[in-house]
């Protein structure tokens, strides 16, 4: 049983639409004015800065609580009452996730969320306290995926889902196994039955909630699907065998699946998934070099950048000569704010990227000046 | 209710023109779906790798190829990125003005970049300005004009981290070796900036831009305050400084809803204080009765906020 009522849910998307089309002049702040009250629901909400801070807060206060409770408790327990307390404990924390969203109608206010998610791992911990021996991450992995589930059911928490796929996916490289393909073999088919199982269950519902958050979960399983086929991308996992059939249908996969994922996506216009797909394709260009055992060279990110530049360029292009600057329904101009808000956030955190390397280290009488990239984004070179 | 049942009734009922109800229908069932976002990150990458990958390359080969060649080629470059966006841009104003093209904002970008390692590397090969950085106030300079007349987020952030790397601050990231005079060069920089921002804004010049000013002066001072409260002797006049700054960014991020403002101004003072406290205790017990009394207290404060203000921003 969910907290929140679908007609709740989908309101609350239906009010972030109308905002948004009113920033992006598709609406009058007059007819917004008239429509928001229509959509209002008996929600608390707040913005996504105080949601940040309330959860920061809410994790210091209950964490603290558990902290001086464990140590009240210190030394006068075996390691089974232990993981009964957790386990109860971390029912307490699922219950006043429960009151705060049944009483004080909290919607992702961000105390409710940090209970939420400390009673996962409190119970996760405590059933692998409570097992013990060989397999208690096995146990805890099983449970928190398990937990985080009920969340996203429960709480509709969509990064809940997501990490409980990679509790899912985690399992399997937990069992003692003389294959070092077969673990990773049944993670992927596990993230691929989740992907196909979310993709059947949101086809009645399209883009209304739920359909849209099941969009997010599917794109977020076949990211995972890709990165574990990736055996460069994932290599910490397993050792690479180049020797290996596996090794080689794995570099197959990882063109097959982007390739699929933008067919897909660009067919269905799903954005979630057409992201994903553009990850997954630049993932496998960055890759390939060293699936093969080619030599890297320094002129490399300049082929790439320059192909990068080429598709958007070309793409943009393609489109806007297009009859009304559109293609089977796409556009490279800009429909929403949105869109552009999220440019915006990307251009502020561009001035904190990385330094451009300018020269050569050795030819440098003084290798700060030039060689560690003084020029443009956040050059130079003292720090406080 | 769906998105779409809602449109057609507030069609039906006069809220929205049924011109309004066709294009809003059009973007809700996806007969038009923008990927002006994809593409910009396909270029914004692009041009980042492009960059990187040029200078690795004339670090590497910069004794085969030369200086002339490698000059000759940045300046080519430069010459073709700006020729093109004086070509293709809009005519300047106040306001805030739509680029006529996507690829127009990143080509400026890319221009500049470029630009910046051929000053770099001429710096460099030949010491114009004695080992001082000068480049990059000349850099902060032209980008900080480019920026303006392109209207061009990315540019200005250039344009200012070249102005802070000018001063010898480096805003990615701050390990805390440094000393009171860098500190009191961040101050400056973070008073400049924000003071900058604010007249521009209340001249009406690019006014939109003020939020990239102010987030990047309030995290410079900041963290510079923050730094410095360790140290011993003035420790506490930072801390004192760093508490007033907090108060004055909560209060004002609240009187303009700039909400983000007031997660930095807790977030801040929070960890300041707590450092300064938790530094004289060591029984575990009071740490954790610490968290317990000071967090909820910020939570309570929290709450109040946001019940007051419910979703603004």
């Amino acid at each position: 049983m969910t907290a929140y009522r679908q007609e709740d849910e989908r309101a609350i998307r239906t009010g972030r639409r109308v905002d948004d089309w009113t920033q992006s002049g598709l609406l009058t702040p007059e007819q917004r004015s008239v429509l928001l009250p229509q959509l209002a629901v008996e929600l608390r909400r707040t913005n996504k800065f105080l949601r940040i801070t309330l959860f920061l807060f809410g994790g210091v206060i209950l964490h603290s609580a558990l902290g001086l409770f464990a140590l009240f408790l210190s030394g006068t327990t075996g390691e089974t009452t232990a993981a009964l307390l957790c386990v109860i404990a971390g029912g307490a924390c699922f219950w006043l996730a429960s009151q705060l969203v049944r009483r004080y109608h909290l919607y992702r206010f961000g105390v409710e969320e940090v209970a939420a998610l400390t009673a996962a791992g409190l119970v996760a911990t405590g059933a692998a306290l409570f097992v013990g021996g060989d397999s208690p991450l096995v146990v805890g992995l099983a449970v928190a995926a398990t937990m985080l589930a009920v969340l996203f059911l429960h709480f509709g928490f969509v990064y809940a889902a997501v990490l409980a796929m990679v509790a899912a996916a985690a399992l399997p490289f937990q069992f003692a196994s003389e294959s070092e393909v077969l673990p990773r073999a049944i993670a992927i088919v596990v993230l691929a039955a989740i992907a196909v199982m979310v993709r059947r269950a949101r086809s009645e519902y399209g883009d209304e909630y739920p359909g849209d958050v099941l969009t997010v979960i599917e794109a977020c399983a076949w990211l995972g699907v890709y990165l574990l086929v990736n055996l460069v991308a994932s290599g910490g996992l397993t050792r690479l065998d180049r020797a290996s059939s596996f090794y080689w249908v794995t570099f197959a996969v990882i063109w097959l699946l982007p390739a699929a994922g933008l067919w897909w996506s660009l067919r269905g216009r799903e954005r979630p998934l057409l992201l994903v797909s553009l990850v997954m394709a630049l993932g496998t260009l960055l890759s390939s070099k060293a699936y093969l055992g080619a030599p890297s060279y320094e002129w490399d990110p300049i082929v790439f950048g320059l192909l990068l530049i080429v598709i958007a360029g070309g793409v943009r292009r393609w489109l806007s000569s297009g009859e009304g600057g559109m293609r089977h329904g796409y556009t490279a101009s800009r429909i929403l704010q949105s869109d552009q808000a999220a440019l915006g956030s990307l251009a502020m955190v561009s001035a904190v990227h990385t330094d451009v390397p300018v020269a050569p280290s050795a030819a440098a009488p003084d290798s700060a000046i030039g060689g560690g990239g003084r020029s443009g984004g956040a050059g130079a070179g003292g720090a406080f | 209710m769906t998105t779409l049942e809602r449109l057609a009734e507030w069609k039906a009922v006069g809220t929205i023109t049924p011109s309004q109800h066709d294009t809003l229908t059009a973007l809700v069932r996806k007969q038009r779906v923008s990927v002006h976002l994809e593409l910009s990150v396909l270029w914004y990458l692009g041009v980042l790798s492009f960059v990187g990958g040029l200078g690795w390359t004339m670090r590497a080969y910069v004794a085969d190829l030369g200086d002339a060649a490698i000059l000759s080629l940045l300046t080519l470059m430069v010459a073709a990125c700006f020729c093109y966006c004086f070509a293709t841009v809009a005519p300047y104003a106040n306001r805030e003005v739509e680029s006529p093209n996507l690829s127009l904002d990143y080509v400026l970008y890319l221009g500049c970049l470029v630009l910046s390692a051929e000053i770099s590397y001429l710096e460099y090969r030949f010491h114009l300005f004695d080992h001082w950085h000068h480049h990059l106030l000349i850099v902060s300079v032209i980008f900080g004009a480019l920026a303006y007349r392109f209207d061009n987020r990315f540019v200005l952030s250039l344009a200012l981290s070249s102005l802070a790397g000018w001063l010898g601050l480096r805003i990615s990231g701050f390990d805390v070796v440094a000393a009171d005079p860098l500190r009191a060069t961040a101050l400056i920089y973070g008073g400049f900036v924000a003071g900058l921002g604010a007249w521009l804004h209340r001249q009406g010049i690019k006014p939109h831009f003020l939020d990239v000013y102010l987030h990047l002066s309030a995290n410079v001072v900041l963290a510079a305050l923050a730094s410095g409260i360790g140290e011993p002797g003035m420790g506490l006049a930072y801390l004192a400084a760093l508490l007033s700054l907090c108060a004055a960014a909560i209060l004002l991020g609240v009187r303009y809803r700039k909400f983000a403002f007031v997660t930095y101004g807790i977030l801040y003072a929070y960890g300041a204080i707590s450092y300064k406290v938790l530094v004289f205790i060591d029984d575990a017990f009071a740490i954790f009765w610490y968290g317990i009394i000071t967090g909820t207290l910020v939570l309570v404060a929290l709450v109040a906020l946001a019940r007051r203000f419910g979703r603004d921003e």
